[in-house]
């Protein structure tokens, strides 16, 4: 009984560069994909798989180092079972490609480049995998097309293994490269069709999945960080998926009240350290609330691996406690007078700076006091 | 307080004891002329009141009179609210003295009534020297010294400071105070850490973060244009690839060679036509250069016999011109002759004439000449006779009947009488006349002989005069010359003797044609030379085309063109069938063809060899470009980019924030200064209504008397008259001495020569301001103008030097 693991989007080399932040931060998330691939092996051997299919986006990119590519090399070296890379659009095997310079380097054993549309034979030839591999980074005819023209023995297992978005399943197209008939696998008589593009898991058919990146590396994605274990009787029957957890971050985009950022960050749960959050932070804050909020991020991005909280949807309104707290006469009186009249005159050069300068200036007056 | 006596003793110029009493509460005028001492008075009464009693030996060596050791004395009586005070002090480089007395009987002394001193009036003594006007609380505010009233009124900080703490009452917590101090410090620091103080540049982090931004993002600029190159790189690669997978094609590579083969072979046939084109078109060439060379023969032959008759044709004609010529000369020839004969005859017969003439006469020159002599004797003795003889002269009236020698009277008129002669007069006789002398005789002899010589030789010449013999002698000449002519002439017409010519000449008529025999001859001369080259022309021309018929007689030539005609039309129809065969292979594209076909065959091998080349030089180049992992390496920047404009807009924000604080700090402050010193302002205003009207001061930050506006124009302080200024600044002290007097502060104002440079009018002004503010202060002016004050009814107090 044929057993694989469906996995994708492994996006080695990715640097997070939108992310912002520390660049510690980025060089760990960096590293844990490389890390999730070591898991990957680890779960293949467990399970007694009898390949790993690797349905594109192996690399960020096809101009990642010689040394990162041989780092990949190496793990996948590590692991008896063998590994079937597919080119997706992030590394799409053009005339010069990761894949090029893989065969260059040596490409190990056990690990099967899936460069041209020729069948790889798998499990004492009981199993045949019929690759879609990206020749460039968008195609416009739907990479699957050959599959139904391509002939194997009688008996074997048909199995795809594709790259690029699934037809009408997105409300909206996001784009019409790579598109993949939602009927591909019936109509290539597939007995599964391994996909990846989407970095969440997620069933087509009963025999067509995206399982998604093995580790999350975005806030808007779900049911992502896991790995897809398919058993397959025989040809023609339908197989059985197990979804297998691969991710550490938990990556989560959060939209608050800012008098709700500590409870929500704590709800998040334990272990703090795998979370990466994203927090927009809204209200109306005075400038004791504000000062206050700042030290409880201040508190939590120690805490968390990343916090990117975007404060800039927070309206500054001083409280007359703030301005009690001033003083609302005399020489600070006057002055808080002033920055609130460039606050209100919109039409001000400093008009965008007064807020700040106001939080500043109870920061300094009346918390450094 | 309120300065009531003054005593001073052994004190820099006031050496005597100087007494000040009687000071009332309003204005005290202590006069006296320079020199005087005012000004000492003055520092006098700072000494009692602000140095310590045992002050250092420096500060006591200052007070004492110039070059004397005495003991500085002063005493002071003032008056306080809860009564009268009395101050004595008595410096000395070994310890001075100091007593104050109280009311109520309370005494210090020395250092107690220096402690004492402080206490009341709010100030601190220094230690070890002389006290300073800033370490003097408001002091200084009302002591004006002489000559300084018109420099302003430059308020120190510390005296800042405690009119600050003074009008806190009146301007609430408007003032900064220690918080609002503390805080503009605070951000000020905050502030330079991020901007530089003079420029408001950014410094520091600030500068950092924009500096390490720029160079990210220059690094991203030229890591973009890496992997630009890398991807034009992997491009070309794959152009490469794809024409080398093109020219690899043994199929197509197969093609291009047979196709090479074939145009090669076709080439070789159509060049064989092309051989067999040219060998007839080179025997076409040769038959018609052989024809023509036969026509030249013939033609040249033909020629020949031409110029053989020309020649002989044109010997006949001269030939006949000879001829006519010949008899035109024969004619000529003959007629010459028959004239020739005909002048010498005539020639002949006037030669023989001539001979007669000459021949008849004999007279010669020499007959002649003798002649001619005898002549000249006779004349000559016929002149000597009538040199002799008598001249008369008649000059008769009437001459009727006179003779002379019985011969009526002889014409001549005078008469010359050679001889006795006798003249008759009719009616009155006769006279003698004897001519005179014995030589009248002898000349007559000589007169004789002379004329018979002559005569002798006249017969036997046989002429009867001289004229006649010279006549003779003449003919015979002129017969010789014509003798000689004509025998010339004859010789010249006739050189061959008369006889023989007259033989020439044949009698009769004969056909003559009377021409130029010269003419003739030469004509004839011509023609004959024509004659001769005619004949060798003629003879030449006979020897050529004898000579060329000898080579080849007229008949094969002819023959010979006629083969060679035909030769050549033989041979011009092989050409135009190997011509035509040739064009209808077309060689040009045959050329053409096999020239493509073989290039192309070669460019193929060439441009594989090439592509192989090229693309293992490009593979090169991309593994090199490829092992740094340019896409990674250019994200990692643009991650390290996005990190570096955070923290550019979070500094710069801060920056921002931190900016407009401070400068609202600085705003406020200002503000708070202005507002500070509107009770001055206030109090000042209904006294400068007396002396500049419609005018108001204004101070800028740390009070320092700015300006004057008068209407809407601002004048600076410093641009406005030295007498406008002292009064700015009196009046602004008579202010600040009000706005002390309402929070409890009182002190005597101390005016040192202070309007010195005031107008009348403005004096006056001033005056009844201060002498208004005398009903609240008390005022001492030191002036040397004592009658300015008695002109306004001020009591004097003189002060005598």
């Amino acid at each position: 009984m044929p057993r694989l693991l469906h996995t994708a989007d492994w996006q080695i080399g990715k640097q997070y560069k939108g992310l912002g932040g520390d660049p510690d931060c980025r060089s760990d998330l960096r590293n844990e994909r490389l890390n999730a691939v070591r898991r990957l092996g680890e779960l293949a051997v467990k399970h007694e798989a009898d390949a790993v299919l690797v349905a594109g986006d192996v690399f960020d990119m096809n101009e990642v180092s010689d040394r990162l590519v041989r780092q990949t090399l190496n793990t996948l070296a590590e692991f008896r079972v063998p590994w079937v890379l597919l080119p997706g659009n992030h590394d799409a095997a053009l005339a010069e490609s990761v894949w090029t310079r893989i065969e260059r380097l040596g490409c190990p054993a056990n690990v099967r480049l899936a460069i041209t549309r020729e069948a790889i034979l798998l499990a004492e030839d009981r199993l045949a995998v019929l690759p879609a591999p990206l020749l460039r980074r968008h195609e416009s005819a739907d990479p699957t097309e050959g599959f139904a023209s391509t002939v194997t023995p009688p008996g074997v297992i048909r199995v795809g293994l594709a790259h690029g978005s699934v037809r009408n399943r997105l409300p909206v197209e996001a784009e019409s490269h790579n598109l993949i008939s939602d009927t591909a696998a019936a109509t290539a008589q597939l007995d599964y069709l391994a996909l990846g593009d989407w970095h969440g898991t997620f069933q087509v058919t009963p025999n067509t999945w995206y399982s998604g990146t093995p580790e999350p590396d975005g806030f808007q994605q779900q049911h992502s960080g896991q790995a897809l274990l398919v058993e397959i009787d025989a040809a023609g029957s339908t197989p059985r998926i197990q979804k297998l957890q691969t991710g550490t971050y938990r990556w989560r985009r959060l939209k608050v009240d800012f008098r709700s950022v500590e409870s929500e960050l704590a709800a998040q749960g334990e272990p703090f350290g795998n979370l990466v959050i994203g927090m927009r932070v809204e209200g109306a804050i005075s400038l004791r609330e504000r000062a206050e909020l700042d030290e409880v991020i201040h508190r939590w991005e120690a805490r968390v691996k990343l916090l990117r909280a975007n404060l800039a949807p927070l309206t500054s309104v001083p409280t007359d406690a703030d301005f009690d707290e001033l003083g609302r006469q005399g020489f600070v009186g006057n002055i808080v007078e002033r920055l609130r009249a460039i606050q209100r005159d919109a039409q001000h050069p400093d008009h965008a700076l007064a807020g700040a300068a106001l939080q500043r200036l109870y920061a300094e007056h009346v918390l450094g006091r | 307080m309120k300065l009531r006596s003054i005593r001073i003793r052994n004190y820099r110029k006031l050496a005597r004891p100087t007494v000040i009493s009687g000071l009332t509460d309003g204005v005290n005028v202590i006069a006296g002329c320079n020199e005087a001492g005012k000004s000492t008075v003055l520092s006098a009464m700072q000494a009692a009141l602000f140095q310590r009693h045992n002050a250092p030996k420096r500060v006591v060596e200052a007070m004492q009179p110039f070059g004397s050791t005495v003991r500085p004395e002063i005493e002071l009586v003032f008056e306080m609210e809860d009564g009268s005070y009395k101050l004595t002090k008595s410096f000395s480089a070994g310890g001075g003295r100091a007593e104050l007395a109280m009311p109520g009987g309370r005494r210090f002394a020395d250092h107690d009534a220096d402690r004492k001193l402080e206490e009341l009036f709010q100030f601190q003594m220094a230690r070890n020297r002389e006290s300073k006007l800033s370490e003097l609380g408001y002091w200084p505010l009302f002591w004006v010294e002489q000559g300084t009233t018109f420099q302003g009124m430059n308020v120190n900080p510390d005296v800042r400071v405690s009119i600050q703490s003074a009008l806190q009452k009146e301007v609430g917590d408007m003032l900064v105070g220690q918080g609002g101090t503390r805080l503009k410090q605070r951000v000020g620091e905050a502030y330079l850490e991020l901007w530089t103080a003079s420029t408001a540049r950014p410094r520091g982090p600030h500068a950092e973060a924009l500096k390490e931004l720029a160079r990210i993002e220059a690094a991203i600029a030229a890591k973009r244009v890496e992997c630009t190159s890398y991807d034009v790189l992997v491009a070309r690669y794959e152009a490469e690839l794809n024409r080398l997978q093109r020219l690899r094609d043994p199929a197509a590579q197969q093609a291009v060679e047979n196709e090479a083969a074939a145009a090669e072979a076709e080439y070789a046939r159509v060049q064989t036509l092309e051989q067999r084109q040219a060998e007839a078109s080179r025997e076409l060439q040769l038959a018609t250069a052989a024809l023509r060379e036969s026509s030249v023969a013939l033609q040249l032959r033909t020629e020949l016999v031409d110029d053989a008759l020309r020649r002989e044709h044109q010997l006949v004609e001269v030939r006949k011109k000879l001829m006519a010529a010949e008899e035109a000369l024969a004619s000529a020839t003959a007629a010459s002759n028959r004239r020739r004969l005909a002048e010498a005859e005539a020639a002949l017969l006037a030669k023989d004439q001539a001979q007669r003439i000459a021949g008849s006469i004999r007279l010669s020159q020499a007959d002649v000449d003798l002649l001619r002599q005898r002549q000249g004797a006779f004349a000559t003795a016929s002149a000597r006779l009538d040199a002799a003889s008598t001249h008369i002269r008649f000059e008769l009236t009437d001459a009727a009947g006179v003779t002379l020698n019985g011969s009526e009277l002889p014409v001549e008129n005078p008469i010359l009488i050679a001889d006795e002669a006798v003249l008759y007069i009719p009616g009155r006789g006769s006279v003698r006349i004897s001519p005179g002398g014995d030589s009248l005789t002898g000349r007559r002899k000589e007169f004789e002989t002379a004329g018979r010589l002559l005569q002798q030789t006249m017969e036997a010449l046989a002429v009867a005069s001289i004229e006649e013999a010279e006549k003779q002698l003449r003919a015979r000449l002129e017969a010789s010359l014509h003798l000689t002519r004509h025998s010339e002439a004859l010789l010249r017409v006739a050189p061959e003797g008369i006889e023989q010519l007259r033989a020439l000449v044949v009698p009769g008529a004969v056909n003559e044609v009377a021409g130029d025999l010269e003419q003739a001859r030469r004509v004839w001369v011509a023609l004959e030379s024509d004659l001769r080259n005619a004949q060798i022309e003629w003879q030449r021309a006979q020897e050529k085309l004898s000579a060329a018929r000898a080579a080849v007689i007229d008949q094969d030539l002819q023959a010979a063109r006629v083969t060679h005609q035909a030769a050549v039309d033989a041979c011009a129809r092989v050409f135009a069938e190997a011509d035509a065969a040739c064009r209808s292979a077309n060689p040009a594209a045959a050329r053409l063809r096999m020239t493509q076909a073989k290039a192309a065959a070669v460019t193929w091998r060439d441009q594989l060899q090439k592509a192989e080349s090229g693309h293992a030089i490009t593979l090169g180049e991309l593994k090199q470009a490829g092992t740094a992992g340019l896409g990674e390496q250019l994200a990692n920047l643009e991650a390290d980019g996005n990190t570096a404009k955070e923290k550019r807009d979070r500094i710069a924000q801060e920056a921002g924030a931190l900016r407009l604080l401070y400068q609202t700090i600085l705003e406020a402050e200002r503000d708070v200064n202005e507002k500070f010193l509107d009770p001055v302002v206030a109090r000042v205003q209904p006294y400068l209504n007396q002396v500049l009207p419609d005018s108001r001061i204004h101070f800028n930050n740390g009070m320092v008397l700015a300006g004057l506006q008068r209407g809407a124009v601002m004048e600076p302080f410093e641009s406005l008259s030295v007498g406008a200024r002292e009064q700015l600044s009196v009046l602004t002290r008579i202010a600040f001495a009000d706005l002390l007097a309402e929070q409890g502060i009182t002190a005597p104002i101390i005016l040192d020569d202070a309007l010195v440079y005031s107008d009348q009018d403005r004096f006056k002004g001033a005056m009844r301001a201060i002498g208004e503010a005398g009903t609240r202060h008390q005022i001492l002016i030191l002036t040397c103008h004592e009658k300015r004050y008695q002109a306004l009814g001020y009591q004097v107090v003189r002060l005598e030097g």
